[in-house]
């Protein structure tokens, strides 16, 4: 006899959709545990990706289009050496710049940068602090040099504080509090120069080295080389460098300082995952119960002729239906959640890391995509044994009520088993192997996961004895136990949840904590004495 | 070879384990039905007839022994095809009416013709015929729990034999209602059966519902024991 292919009937479907909004507590706790979990891994996503690209618009602000630079680390190079080379006639575009954090209560108290640059030598690498484009040119800020403390901020800065040209501020740098004058206002040419303006305050070499205390002292020469022939540029500038100072790609203090942070983003998108985890086991707990509640009725469906396959389909469809449901939702509160998430996350980069400011929540639509993935994809893996349950029991075995549970308990062993081994593996892995941080991610997944999957089978080996301690209590006493032991099909599912739920609230507790217990070993290292004296 | 009875079984045997214990459940059973012969398979509880049907519709799979069905071996069958064979030519009355709650009673009707592959409007229009001879016109759009238990029953016989099948199984259909109702819904099934032209084969406990059949199998501890035709 030839097999028939899958045929769904519109009532199959009306079977299905009316059983969901029959239930309108079960479905919801369904739309929840999705929702909730793409909610956590779009909004880490969301403040991950803000944080990235306000970290490279502050790094493209200040570095802008030089490919290397001179340094001679923290401390510094003397301005001489600037004038040095440029009385060499090098032909080398080279720009000499030094920066300073500063704070103004008169611009929101939010930490800025002090950005000291020679006006004549900017064009070539920061086209947007002084070309033709900018209304602010040079011709009109000849108080730029004359002025003491003169500065230039944007016009957006400006305009959000009340502040315009001519006002004097205050700015804080290294805790000592001085006086600056708005000399001329910066007007961005287009939303790029507008992002990299929006962190910066301007001026010259010469009033930053006054502010900061670091008088004839540059931090940096940023160049432009060659592409073609770098190391030919490089020759002619090394005979006039000192020693100790040397010629660094312009990339690598990004790539520092980003990797620096990769470790921190990495552990955040991890766990939200494990928090995706999490309501993946409560789908998987909610289709259970949901399949449990309708043996008889999946057992006539099949006495009437549904294979095992239409029913497969039917609960799956049932469950990808609400995970697309979950899934819209929690792109949604993934991206108010990410809102607030920028804030947390920016703040532990400010804590642990360096300063960043970050006004823009970025928003990437790869982030959006694949929350929806994930959760559509986490739903359909959730829903696979509970559909698999369903369609593959015979009709007989599912109009009898006591088979699923000799059937679950027979599952509870074998999982337990696979997650014991599992765990061991992932565990064994993490001792003795030097992973990659994904590769130990994965492993602590493991770890979890084969945990969360013995958790069950241990649970109903408990249950007795937690029964026998409650017998004082009377019948009520032993009778919620041995529920527990008994029902597994629908107890286990919550049980291995909660232990996730459990694990990654440690898991974010720990990470945090050695976080902040690591910066503090290192602040106890740095800082030995009682008392430190400061250049002010 | 295919026998020329409608149906045929030939010693056909289950058992079921039950911990250490294994329980033969149905002994060596043999029997032939004719085309539109109306059997009833009397017995005390776990005399074996719920398995009997069972092994009927392809439900449950024998240990051993033959089935054939209007020529067809049950018993080569897998899983799938029987499945496909059941949708297609039996019809199901079950002492709990098993109607599924979310769909009305029309749409519980006509499920059957709609999984046989008719047209959804073809399926409804025939569905509302057989209701109306089960008198339920004007009760299409009720769903199962505003209706009775007598009402739920009348429901399950136009669900069985809506798509015209060739073999209706009834266990018990009377065992969960009163005794007034349980004579009404006997006459409609045996009404609808006999008029249509199907087989129909009922377990009950009940000696008069059994006397209403053409033949009286009578089943003990799992063996057919009698074999009675029933003078009407």
């Amino acid at each position: 006899m030839k097999q028939n292919p899958v045929t769904m009937p519109a009532s199959l479907f009306k079977f299905a959709w009316r059983y969901l909004l029959g239930h309108p507590l079960q479905s919801l706790l369904m739309l929840l545990g999705i929702s909730l979990g793409v909610a956590v891994a779009v909004s880490v996503d969301v403040a991950n990706a803000s944080a990235a690209r306000a970290f490279d618009l502050s790094v493209e602000a200040v570095v802008g289009r030089s490919t290397h630079y001179i340094s001679a680390g923290p401390a510094g190079l003397p301005d001489e050496l600037y004038a040095d080379l440029r009385r060499a006639g090098l032909e080398i575009p080279m720009a000499p710049v030094i920066s300073q954090l500063i704070v103004s209560p008169d611009l929101g108290n939010t930490p800025l940068q002090l950005l000291g640059v020679d006006p004549f030598a900017e064009q070539p690498f920061r086209s947007y602090l002084f070309s033709q484009e900018t209304q602010t040119g040079i011709e009109q800020i000849g108080a730029f040099y004359t002025v003491p403390g003169a500065v230039l901020v944007s016009i957006d800065l400006a305009e959000k504080f009340g502040l315009i040209v001519g006002d004097n501020i205050h700015v804080n740098v290294n805790g000592q509090s001085r006086d600056a004058y708005i000399v001329g206002l910066l007007e961005p040419r287009d939303a790029l120069s507008r992002r990299a303006l929006e962190n910066l305050v301007l001026a010259d070499i010469s009033t930053v080295q006054e502010l900061s205390g670091r008088l004839g002292a540059l931090e940096r020469i940023d160049l432009i080389l060659p592409t073609d022939k770098q190391e030919v540029a490089k020759e002619k500038i090394l005979p006039y460098l000192p020693a100790n100072v040397e010629i660094l790609p312009a990339e690598g203090r990004s790539q520092a300082v980003e990797q620096m942070t990769a470790a921190f983003r990495t552990n955040l998108t991890a766990l939200s995952l494990l928090g995706l985890t999490v309501g993946l086991f409560l789908i998987y707990n909610t289709m259970t119960f949901s399949v449990v509640q309708r043996r008889q009725a999946f057992g006539t469906l099949r006495a009437l002729g549904v294979t095992g396959r239409e029913i497969f389909v039917l609960v799956l469809g049932e469950a990808l239906l609400v995970g697309l449901f979950g899934s819209a939702l929690g792109l949604v509160l993934g991206i108010i959640l990410g809102r607030g998430a920028v804030d947390q996350v920016s703040q532990t980069i400010n804590d642990v890391f360096f300063t960043l400011t970050v006004r823009e929540v970025n928003l990437p639509a790869s982030s959006l995509v694949k929350g929806a993935l994930l959760g559509i994809a986490a739903t359909f893996f959730a829903a696979l044994l509970p559909a698999w349950e369903a369609a593959k029991s015979p009709p007989r075995r599912i109009l009898s009520r006591s088979q699923l549970e000799l059937l679950s308990g027979k599952i509870l062993a074998r999982a337990a088993f696979l997650g014991a081994a599992m765990a061991a593996v992932s565990l064994a892995l993490l001792a003795t192997v030097d992973l990659s941080l994904g590769a130990s991610f994965a492993c602590t997944f493991g770890v979890t996961i084969g945990l969360a999957f013995t958790t069950p089978w241990l649970t109903q080996r408990i249950m007795p004895q937690v029964s026998r301690l409650l017998g004082f209590i009377g019948p009520l006493g032993r009778l919620a136990p041995r529920e527990v032991a008994d029902s597994a099909s629908r107890t286990s599912p919550a049980m291995a949840a909660l232990m996730v739920a459990v694990a990654v609230t440690i898991g974010a507790s720990l990470m945090v904590g050695s976080f902040r217990a690591s910066v503090i070993n290192w602040l106890d290292q740095i800082l030995s004495n009682d008392i430190y004296g400061s250049v002010a | 070879m295919p026998p020329s009875a409608f149906l045929k079984i030939q010693d056909l045997s289950k058992s079921y384990t039950e911990g250490e214990q294994r329980h033969s459940v149905l002994r060596t059973a043999s029997l032939q039905i004719a085309r539109s012969e109306f059997v009833a398979l009397l017995g005390a509880s776990g005399s074996g007839k719920s398995t009997l049907l069972n092994l009927l519709s392809g439900i449950d799979t024998a240990d051993s022994g033959e089935i054939w069905i209007e020529g067809k071996d049950l018993v080569a069958m897998n899983e799938a095809q029987r499945t496909l064979f059941r949708r297609k030519n039996i019809g199901f009355v079950f002492q709990f009416f098993n109607l599924l709650p979310t769909l009305t009673i029309l749409e519980n009707t006509a499920l059957p013709l709609e999984l046989a592959g008719a047209k959804p409007s073809t399926a409804s229009q025939k569905a509302g015929v057989l209701l109306s001879q089960v008198g339920l016109a004007g009760r299409e759009t009720s769903f199962p729990d505003r209706l009775s238990g007598g009402e739920q029953q009348r429901v399950a016989i136009a669900r069985a034999l809506v798509h015209d099948p060739l073999l209706v199984l009834a266990d018990e259909p009377t065992g969960n209602l009163d005794e007034d109702t349980g004579i009404q819904v006997m006459d409609l099934l045996v009404h609808l059966t006999r008029g249509s032209g199907n087989n129909l084969i009922m377990a009950t406990h009940n000696m008069e519902n059994a006397r209403r059949a053409d033949r009286i199998l009578h089943l003990h501890e799992g063996k057919l024991v009698e074999d009675v035709k029933v003078l009407q």
